[in-house]
């Protein structure tokens, strides 16, 4: 049985005011989100812009918000979200600057995944002589954003490094083995704007669809630029 | 906004356009449909600027020995009519919410207890709701 959606779907297009559009559209309680979008841009509305890639949760470019949470559109199925006649509020994600309906400038946010060390596209390098579980989650990160959106400081901070950057920070910073390039790295986090303005509310970690755990890391590097610190203090080189 | 501080090389998040800066700032007081977490920051921050703001009003009050033994005896009876008393009580919640919230922060921000910071929030919480309990009925019963 297919089930009557009403999708309420924020609109934005430089130089117009913002506006939400509505459509009725008829979706199998399991086909998900992502469906049901591509059903209203190819079925009522080619001028609906999203971003889409795998359809698998591995690309991470369809984030958006629904009904006022942070989703991967393309795993979530309309029945998680609501039931037969309900409505799903659909908007692009917060904090990110919009550039057209559901899709946002992901810009900067790449930038400091650069910063950090961390190549967008490219192999896994292997973890040699690393304790393993430290990193496997880290490399689940698909660059989606959501912690990003979730989070309440990069809300009101835009210079806040956030969530993702800061994990990409910590394994790179445990996964080196040059000292050059771990105070590099501990120079970029070790500050105002890094891991310290944090206020541990944790959403990013209850967001994040890869289980990455951003905040965990966070305060794994919190600990060790105290660490490091201290050991200064007595002289000694950096852990 | 403090842009200057941004590491080298990066342009800042400007945020969402079509939503107005002033009203990213209500996100801190929008804990709904979020994780506990944010009723943790929110309450924190809540409590923070409610206890920064009872600073003040508690310095004032008293500036009133300044004026006189008369001025602050009238504030005496004031102060134990029961209207003062409930807010005493909301002062206490405060401080002991704030204060446990504040111990989490502080543990889980230095990196222990990462893995448990929401049992930890649960267990701070608990506590401070039977001291709660213990001292508001201090409060009623002197
Ligand atoms: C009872 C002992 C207290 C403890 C353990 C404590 C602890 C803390 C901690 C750890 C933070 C940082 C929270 C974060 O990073 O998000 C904080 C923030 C704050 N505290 Fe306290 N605090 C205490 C008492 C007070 C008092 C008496 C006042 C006011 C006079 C106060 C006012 C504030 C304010 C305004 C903030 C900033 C709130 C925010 O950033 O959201 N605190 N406190
Ligand atoms: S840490 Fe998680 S939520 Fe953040 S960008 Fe990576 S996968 Fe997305």
């Amino acid at each position: 049985m297919t089930w009557q959606l009403t999708f309420k779907v924020a609109r934005y297009k430089p130089g117009e005011p913002p506006r939400t559009d509505t459509f009725q559209i008829e979706l199998d309680p399991e086909r998900t989100i992502l469906d049901g979008v591509e059903k209203i841009w190819a079925e009522q509305d080619r001028t609906l812009t999203f971003r889409h890639a795998c359809h698998h949760a591995s690309c991470g470019s369809c984030a958006i918000m629904a009904n006022d949470v942070e989703v991967l559109p393309c795993i979530v199925e309309v029945n998680q979200v609501t039931r037969n006649g309900g409505t799903i509020e659909v908007g692009p994600l917060h904090n990110f600057p919009v550039v057209s309906d559901l899709v946002v400038d992901m810009g900067t946010f790449f930038e400091r995944m650069q910063q950090v060390g961390m190549p967008i596209i490219g192999p896994t390098d292997p973890l040699d002589n690393q304790p393993k579980d430290d990193f496997h989650a880290y490399e689940n990160c698909i660059e989606c954003g959501i912690c990003l959106s979730a989070c309440p400081v990069v809300a009101t901070d835009p210079t806040y490094l956030g969530p993702a950057a800061l994990a990409a920070a910590y394994r790179q910073y445990h996964n080196s083995d040059d000292s050059e390039e771990k105070q590099r790295i501990m120079n970029l986090v070790d500050r105002e704007n890094g891991i310290w303005r944090c206020h541990v509310a944790y959403e990013c970690t209850a967001a994040c669809p890869s289980n990455v755990d951003p905040a965990g890391k966070i305060m794994g590097l919190r600990r060790q630029a105290t660490v490091n610190r201290v050991r200064k203090l007595f002289g000694l080189k950096p852990a | 906004m403090a842009v200057s501080n941004a590491p080298e090389g990066s342009r800042a998040y400007p945020g969402q356009q079509p939503r107005e800066p002033q009203k990213r700032v209500l996100r801190w007081f929008q804990p709904f449909n979020r994780s506990l977490g944010t009723w943790s920051f929110t309450l924190n921050r809540v409590t923070g600027i409610g206890l920064v703001v009872y600073l003040y009003l508690h310095l004032g009050v008293l500036s009133l020995l300044l004026v006189g033994e008369e001025s602050w005896d009238t504030f005496l009876a004031v102060a134990k009519s029961p209207p003062v008393l409930v807010m005493d009580v909301v002062l206490l919640a405060g401080l002991l919410i704030h204060g446990f919230n504040g111990l989490r922060v502080a543990l889980v921000g230095s990196g222990f207890m990462v893995k448990q910071q929401r049992q930890l929030f649960i267990g701070m919480m608990v506590l401070a709701l039977i001291l709660l309990v213990i001292g508001g009925t201090a409060v009623f019963l002197k």
